[in-house]
């Protein structure tokens, strides 16, 4: 035992309050004001926008909390280096052995960000654990399954995704290896290393990664609620069919609409004024990079990632659909 | 970051999900499958809060006596500016317990209506089902399919029952809507059937009885929306699941 080292940090501690604290007592005020706030809020526009908002947050979060529990259980109960001595050591073969390993992950994208960067964490490649971000989400049976639902007597739509995804996955893996830079995926690399039993590191572990991510994926479902809220479904109208345009259109659709990637396969379905092509291009991109995503990437992983992993992602992504697209439907 | 803070953070989802998990409010967002999943996530974040606030109290008793290597510190090497996002987590909770929750209505259905049922996997279809009560139950999506895809137009002439909320109320009749859900709220996909002999407000839920009045041969294009001929109508309670 040493001596009293009481800084004023620790000072606060025991005495005052957490900053939280404020934030909790200000919502329960805010409850109990709710009576002033409804006149505010019950316009049509303002209650769809609350309804879409919470429907994104609250389908998401299990899996985002499916995805923490198991980068916990990586921090807490996987040797430093185990995974990534897994794996084929040259960066270039590893890529596509990690990009197949995204048919054991099944969930939507959320799970697989919290899971990515304890990953890299763990001392997996980055440029391997970036393609098994982009591939699980994409390939996993239950995305796979609910497409071949989806699209009933098409399975070329199924084979054409599963190509198409680990494709894209693989070929931005590769460019990665080329001219990634570890200081990009610096905020994953540079997770503290927790202190404490097994149980301690495992929860403080999933906490960390869910208040990280939960909180971009809060912003990402405000941005895609806005989105949804704000453009009219004529718009698209104008652009059907194939071409071009349309691919644009559903790139950029994918993009916005954030749909988790079990349930896109039926949204594509429904697309039925665009060719099977532009709606391949709609299911590769969605479940790869999305507002969504790219917010939560940006939490775990650093803007610096981010700004250039989305728009990588989005045109391999798209020429990887039109690609195979071109040569299965 | 502290531990107690923390615990509040991750308090704020397992409340969301638990608020609406236990409750039929889920329903208005998500598809009833999901509901055991959000009770199970929100058990998890309710043992992780907890362990925060153990942790806590923890680092609350440890200031008093020697400060040693372990609480607190491991979060010093986080930029602590970056701290700040998480507390958006409080926002979707907050929504739930201040905004009135409601479903999509009729204002929703701009934003939707880009895309269409897709085909059915098997035009080959049974008979409907028995009437009850006079008339046979049916989803406006199985209505619909019948219609455009029952070759044996099987429920030509028969009363039918739809339930679903009014949209383009106008003199003659308006379009009964319901939206279909692949995932969440946010991909809901309007179904709708002209209903024409009868009107109602908009955005009532109401149950109507009516006969199918087949269109005439389509000349090429898009099938028109199927058409009921309305022979009663009565208001509902927004039913406990609004969405098909």
């Amino acid at each position: 035992m040493g001596g009293r080292r009481v800084t004023t940090a620790r000072d606060r501690i025991g005495r005052g309050w957490a900053p939280a604290e404020y934030v909790l007592w200000a919502c329960l005020a805010l409850i109990a004001a709710r009576g002033l706030i409804t006149g505010f809020v019950d316009g049509p526009a303002i209650q769809t926008w609350f309804t879409m908002f919470i429907s994104i947050s609250l389908q998401a979060m299990p899996f985002l909390v499916m995805g923490v529990v198991l980068s916990g259980f990586v921090a807490a109960y996987v040797r430093p280096g185990a995974i990534a001595r897994l794996l084929p050591s040259r960066p270039g073969v590893a890529v596509p052995v990690a990009g197949m390993a995204g048919l054991a992950l099944p969930g939507c994208e959320c799970g697989s960000v919290p899971v990515a960067g304890r990953l890299v964490a763990n001392g997996v490649p980055p440029a391997a654990a970036l393609t098994f971000l982009l591939a699980a989400p994409a390939i996993n049976p239950i995305v796979l399954i609910s497409t071949a639902v989806a699209f009933p007597g098409m399975p070329e739509m199924v084979g054409a995704r599963f190509a198409a995804s680990l494709l894209a996955a693989v070929v931005v893996g590769w460019i990665w290896v080329r001219i990634g830079r570890d200081e990009w995926v610096e905020r994953a690399l540079r997770q503290p290393s927790p202190a404490g039993s097994r149980w301690d590191v495992f929860t403080s572990t999933a906490t960390h990664d869910l208040l990280h991510a939960g909180g971009y994926l809060v912003v990402g479902a405000l941005a895609a609620a806005t989105l949804q809220v704000v453009v009219p479904a004529s718009v698209l109208e104008i652009v059907g069919g194939s071409g071009v345009a349309s691919v644009l259109v559903m790139a950029m659709l994918a993009f916005l609409l954030s749909i988790c990637s079990e349930a896109d396969a039926f949204v594509a379905a429904g697309l039925t004024q665009f060719s099977l092509t532009s709606r391949l291009v709609f299911l590769v991109v969605g479940p790869m990079v999305d507002v969504k995503l790219v917010a939560m990437q940006t939490g775990v992983f650093g803007a610096s990632m981010s700004r250039r992993f989305g728009p990588l992602t989005l045109v391999v992504a798209t020429c990887s659909a039109v690609v195979v697209g071109a040569l299965l439907l | 970051m502290r531990a107690i803070d923390r615990g509040i953070l991750v308090l704020f989802p397992a409340v969301l999900l638990l608020r609406l998990g236990l409750t039929d409010d889920h329903l208005l967002f998500v598809k009833a499958s999901m509901g055991r999943w959000l009770l199970l996530s929100g058990a998890v974040l309710l043992l992780l809060a907890i362990s925060q606030f153990r942790v806590g109290l923890r680092e609350r008793n440890e200031t008093h006596l020697a400060v040693g290597a372990a609480s607190g510190h491991e979060h010093d090497a986080h930029g602590h500016g970056q701290g700040w996002i998480s507390y958006l987590l409080v926002l979707p909770v907050l929504a739930v317990f201040v905004v009135p929750l409601a479903p999509l209505g009729s204002y929703a259905i701009a934003s939707q209506s880009a895309r269409q049922l897709p085909e059915p996997a098997d035009t080959d279809y049974p008979p409907p089902p028995e009437p009850t009560d006079g008339a046979i139950d049916l989803t406006l999506t199985e209505f619909t399919y019948r219609v455009d895809y029952d070759d044996d137009r099987q429920i030509e002439g028969q009363l039918v029952r739809l339930t679903g909320f009014v949209a383009d109320p106008d003199a003659n009749g308006f379009l009964l809507t319901r939206f279909a859900l692949s995932c969440c709220a946010a991909d809901g996909l309007p179904v709708q059937v002209r209903v024409e002999g009868v009107t109602s407000p908009e955005d009532a839920w109401v149950t109507v009885i009516g006969t199918w009045e087949p269109a005439e041969a389509d000349s090429g294009g898009e099938p028109p929306l199927p058409l009921l001929g309305a022979m009663s109508i009565s208001r509902i309670d927004q039913p406990r699941e609004p969405y098909e």
